[in-house]
């Protein structure tokens, strides 16, 4: 948290309300969606705060239909967001490769559940293939923040605002619905100057009436020139707006990776592990695209192996391989179907992975209590 | 033969001999199509989209108009509406009309769909919106523009 937001008087706010509260504060006035669980929380919030804004709220019939209406209000220049879990994201994603050919910014909030299918209500991170690879047709890229607290649900909700505008594309805002459904002391940004409508957009007005949003090319070298474009704003983004947080990287040679309410857990495994003389550290990714690729080689110089901790069977750990490309060897540890590993779980696989890597790492006391604890 | 310009005008029918200001004079072959044709002879949006264009013309509305196009043939109605153009994806341009019209409420918005679009595809976001007026025109390809 900023210095300027401890300052700041703090409320004690659900993680879904203050997505919401932070996009209106953005300047957000447009809300579409179909409420789930565990998100609904934002429709909720939304209808409440958007008209009192002078914006709009619509539940609309499927989650198809909202992802189209954030098209339309997009295409009108106007700041838009909507939010889903799983099963309603599914549906979006052809919308999504719509609004990234079209160019068109909006924020989307993934506060994601357990899979496949209906799968259940509990948190899990098993929509990361989806959102952060592209769970639409095309060559797109969808920018995504991963909160792992309340204060980074409103902050990255701010951002993703921003980004949106600046890199003309959706943003979503993906977090675990423990994230979503927790409650912490949030200090919010103060009211944004509402940005001018861009040259681009379709108002309906004489000065925007030969503007036009569509996303077909169907003559080829122009669709690759449209698609180049849109690769160079990736490109761009991975230079510039890549983001993650170190807690006690500089000389770890266990360094876990995880993002998310897993990442807030690994935080106490870092504590744990160090006060049994285990140097380990952790690298939480906050933009999961951009991946923060640079930051994990760089910690590969001293690193002797890395573990991911994910709420799934693993799939942000083949972006972390990528990112290492073999330079040290990358574990994986898995809870999925709903179930959030505890501390000890992950201080007890870290024991293991620090072995596997250089048995002399594990103090001697530590290994002794191993044995003891079977 | 009869010359048109001395028919017979039916009762409660107007003429209108003047070109909508609400279409462009000229169709510009586009760069992308010096290879391809775009409707094909005999197609029957080119009668939709002078209707639509009338009426545009006579309400005055054509500065306030936002025309979202389908897919289909006439994804490309930008071509040849000089009105503010959204183009949609397949079955969904009902949904994209409602979103800018309540974002910007004093525009007009109308979406151009066909059968398989708006009716079959779009049956379903076309309940979101509040249709005004829908008109339906016989076609080649039994187009439907319904104001959003």
């Amino acid at each position: 948290m900023s210095r300027d937001a401890n300052r700041r008087a703090r409320q004690l706010i659900k993680g879904n309300e203050a997505i919401v509260k932070s996009a209106v504060l953005a300047g957000c006035r447009a809300y579409y969606g179909y409420p789930i669980t565990p998100a609904s929380e934002i429709a909720e919030a939304a209808a409440l705060y958007l008209p009192r804004a002078g914006g709009v709220f619509l539940q609309a019939e499927s989650e198809t239909a909202a992802v189209n209406m954030l098209y339309g209000a997009a295409s009108a220049g106007v700041r838009a967001m909507s939010a889903s879990s799983g099963p309603g994201m599914s549906l979006m994603q052809e919308g999504m490769s719509y609004l990234a050919g079209a160019e068109l910014p909006c924020v989307v909030a993934d506060i994601t559940r357990g899979g496949p299918g209906l799968g259940n209500i509990a948190p899990e991170q098993g929509d990361y293939f989806q959102v952060v690879k592209g769970g639409g047709h095309g060559c797109y890229r969808t920018l995504v923040l991963a909160p792992d607290s309340c204060q980074e649900m409103a902050d990255l909700t701010t951002l993703a605002f921003h980004l949106a505008d600046e890199y003309r594309n959706p943003v979503v805002v993906m977090a675990d619905g423990f994230i979503g459904q927790m409650m912490e002391p949030v200090a919010f940004a103060s009211v944004a100057k509402l940005p001018p409508s861009p040259a681009w957009a379709v108002r309906g007005t004489v000065e925007t009436r030969r503007n036009l949003v569509s996303s077909i090319q169907l003559e080829p070298d122009n669709l690759e020139a449209h698609i180049r474009k849109l690769e160079q704003k990736y490109i761009r983004a991975e230079r510039e707006a890549v983001r993650a947080e170190h807690v006690r990287t500089e000389d770890a040679e266990v360094v876990l990776v995880g993002y998310g309410v897993v990442a807030r857990i690994l935080k106490s495994v870092v504590e744990q592990a160090r006060a049994e003389g285990l140097r380990v550290g952790l690298l939480r990714p906050v933009t999961l695209f951009p991946f923060p690729s640079v930051a994990l080689r760089s910690l590969a110089r001293h690193a002797r192996v890395f573990l991911t901790v994910e709420m799934s069977t693993g799939q942000m750990v083949e972006d972390v391989r990528l990112a290492l490309n073999g330079a040290k060897p990358v574990e994986f540890y898995g809870r999925c179907g709903g179930n959030v590993p505890s501390a000890e779980e992950l201080l007890r696989v870290t024991r293991e992975v620090a072995r596997r890597a250089h048995p002399v790492l594990i103090p001697d006391h530590v290994a002794a209590q191993e044995v003891c604890h079977g | 033969m009869a010359d048109a310009g001395t028919m017979p005008v039916p009762q409660g029918y107007d003429v209108y001999l003047e070109r909508s200001k609400a279409i462009y004079p000229l169709f510009e072959r586009k760069e992308e199509l010096q290879n391809q044709t775009h409707y094909c002879p005999g197609c029957g949006h080119g009668t939709a989209h002078k209707l639509i264009a009338e009426a545009i013309g006579e309400l005055g509305i054509q500065d306030r108009a936002v025309a979202i196009s389908p897919v289909g043939c006439s994804v490309f109605a930008y071509y040849y509406f000089d009105t503010g153009n959204v183009q949609a994806a397949h079955g969904r341009a009902s949904a994209v009309a409602t979103a800018v019209k309540r974002s910007r409420p004093e525009s007009i918005v109308f979406s151009y769909q066909g059968d398989g679009d708006l009716a079959a595809m779009g049956l379903q976001p076309s309940r979101s919106t509040r249709p005004t007026a829908v008109r339906t025109s016989r076609c080649s390809s039994s187009t439907t523009a319904s104001t959003a």
